[in-house]
Parts: C-alpha cells; structure tokens; sequence
C-alpha cells in the first residue's frame, strides 16, 4: 500500500510527524502512537522483531528505575520502584522506538531529495535507519571492532548508491540522439 | 557549477563521510539520551565521538560542518530543537568544536584525543553554565557549575579514551582519511605546484 506513495512523499510525511511526535508528553498517547507507527512499518514491509523491541523496552526501563524519583509504587528487597523513574524510562523507551518505527517507514531505499542539503539530509537518515536496524550486529563481545565492521560496510554501501545514481547519469548523457539533436 | 565526478569518484564524496559521520552521532545522541542524567543538562557526550576521530585529518570548516549536524540530529532526537535546550546545545558544541579545532592543531604528538576531547567538554560546560546564568536561571546556576563540570572533564576524558582507542585501530576511518586526502588532493597538489 505504501509503496504506491514515492519516497520523497514518505520522508516529508515522516519528518512532519517527528514534531508532533515528539512534543507530546502523554504516555498513553505515546504508546498509541508507537502501536500505530509500528503497524505503518510492516504495512511498508519493514521486518519487525517484537522481543527484540520489547527487550529494548525492557532495559531501558529498568535502568531508569535504578535512580528513584517520585512516590515509591513497591520494594523488592532494600530496592524501590518509582512512578517518576518508572514512567520516564518507559516514555523514554517507547520515544526510541517510536522513532525507529518512523524512520523505517519513511525512509527507503530510492530516496532521493533535491538538492545539496537535501541529498545530504537523505543520506543521513539512511545511514541512521541502517545503523539502528543493525545495531545488534555490534555485540558485547568486540563492541568497538564490530562497529568498524558495520560502519565500513555501510561506507561501501552509501558509495555504491552514489556510483548507481552517476552510471545511471552517464547513460542517459551517452543515450542514442534525441529528437532534439535530429 | 554542476560538476560531473568520474564514477569511481563519485561515492568518495564530502556528503557521503559527513552523512555517515552525522548519522553516528544521531545513533550516539539515541544513546545518551536513554541513560539517566545525574545532573539536569548533564550529557556524556559520546555524540562528540564522530568529531574527535576525524579531527586530525578534516578542514576546520568540515568540522563545524559536522558539529552543527550533530546538533541538529541531537535536537531531533531530544525533541528539543524549538527550545532554549537547543541553542544552550549549540552554543555548547560549537564552542567546544573551536576549543578542540585550536587544540588538535597544535599536533597530534603534542596532545592526545584524549586532551582534545576533555578541553572541548570543559570549553562546551563553561558556554552552557555561562548562558544558564546569563539567561535563564540566575545566579543561583553557579551552584550547578562544580559538579558539572567535574561530571564534563570525566565526561571529556572518557569520550576521548574512547576516540582514541577507536581510532588506532579503525579500518573505516583510515579509508574515510584516505577518501578525504583523495578529495583534496588536487587543491593541494596545485599549491605545491605554484611554489
């Protein structure tokens, strides 16, 4: 359904949303919001891991709990769950999300602003959309080698696009005489 | 103007190094913003990473370039680019990106990323409690200022360990450094040439 829409309609869309999305503060909105984002995302193919999300979720969460902040809601052991800490890590957790979600819609691969600024701001969220979806590549073992692995495939990747879209001119300024020049 | 690369030179862009760069900061700026903050405005700055590394080789004006790319996609991803946040934010990284511009010239022999990154963390600490006086919280900022800027120097002596670990043995960044010097190789050559 959404590949019917170009690419460039889908950018604007998504960079539109990102402040509407992100200027609200309600939780239950939030949650709406990454729910909706997320189904956007598989309508426009993307796969999505749900307990890989989750776990996201998860973690993020609970590191928020670690520092208290507001009306202790339970104790396990000598430790306190709090409201403040829990609600920031969970709409800290689920902003995250929600922007991944937002960026695999409306980024796609034959992206293409006009432009230098516009070319430029396309080959960013590219490479962000990749780096994110390809995070778990980096691991806990070699963190940093891992990184420079995926960072030089990405690199090659970005100058083969680029190589694609000049071969591309180049045939079209070598194409048999127009109708023009006849 | 339009000017046509030969396509094996044609990925080996400006554009390409400084896109991949500010999309490692955005990933950083995801980063930072999911650890909790010990003091309010306190950042790591792990999105400084993709700067520092490439400090030693890209023009100053390729470094500024960056740097306002980084805080634009921190805005972004913050939510904070239609507030006050954001200019204390920029205000902080561009300061901090001259600090470390002036100090990485001095020679990499001289002064470790390490140093680079802690005089731009102390540099980006001082512009932001300066303005949060000036501006908007009063006098009653210089409270905050010790503890942040102890928090920032440890802050700036971590990140640059880590540019500096990354960059000994990075094999992305030694093929962007070539790219780059690819790049400008024809300026510098012309240079020589007229001496």
């Amino acid at each position: 359904m959404l590949s019917n829409i170009s690419a460039r309609m889908l950018f604007w869309g998504g960079m539109l949303t990102l402040p509407a999305y992100l200027l609200q503060n309600d939780l239950m909105i939030r949650l709406a919001q990454v729910v909706l984002f997320g189904a956007l995302a598989r309508v426009a193919g993307k796969k999505l891991q749900w307990v890989y999300f989750l776990s996201i979720i998860a973690t993020i969460t609970i590191f928020h709990v670690i520092v208290p902040s507001g009306a202790v809601l339970a104790e396990i052991g000598g430790f306190r769950i709090t409201q403040g800490a829990l609600r920031t890590g969970v709409f800290k957790a689920l902003t995250i999300v929600g922007m991944v979600f937002i960026s695999l819609v409306a980024v796609r691969a034959d992206l293409r602003l006009p432009g230098k600024l516009g070319a430029l701001a396309g080959k960013i969220f590219w490479s962000f959309e990749q780096i994110m979806e390809r995070r778990g590549e980096l691991g806990v073992r070699r963190p940093f080698h891992n990184a420079d692995a995926l960072l030089s495939d990405l690199y090659r990747e970005l100058i083969s696009m680029d190589e694609t879209v000049a071969a591309t001119a180049e045939r079209k300024a070598t194409a048999p005489p127009t109708t023009e020049i006849g | 103007m339009d000017r046509t690369l030969p396509p094996s030179d044609a990925g080996a862009s400006l554009a390409n190094m400084l896109a991949m760069l500010a999309a490692v900061a955005m990933f950083f700026s995801t980063l930072e913003y999911l650890i909790p903050k010990p003091v309010p405005f306190f950042r790591v700055g792990l999105a400084n990473l993709p700067i520092l590394v490439v400090l030693r080789f890209f023009r100053p004006r390729h470094v500024l370039a960056l740097a306002l790319l980084k805080v634009l996609g921190q805005g972004l991803i913050n939510g904070t680019l239609a507030s006050y946040v954001f200019l204390f934010s920029l205000f902080g990284t561009v300061a901090s990106a001259l600090v470390m511009i002036g100090v990485a010239s001095l020679g990499t022999r001289r002064v470790s990323l390490v140093g680079i990154s802690t005089a731009g963390a102390v540099a980006s600490n001082i512009v932001q409690v300066t303005l949060s006086v000036l501006f908007i919280f009063g006098p009653g900022s210089w409270v905050i200022a010790p503890p942040f800027l102890i928090l920032g120097t440890i802050a700036g002596v971590l990140v640059g360990a880590l540019a500096e670990h990354f960059a000994s043995f990075s094999q992305w960044l030694q093929r962007l450094e070539a790219d780059y010097s690819l790049l400008h190789r024809p300026a510098m050559s012309t240079e020589k040439g007229g001496e």
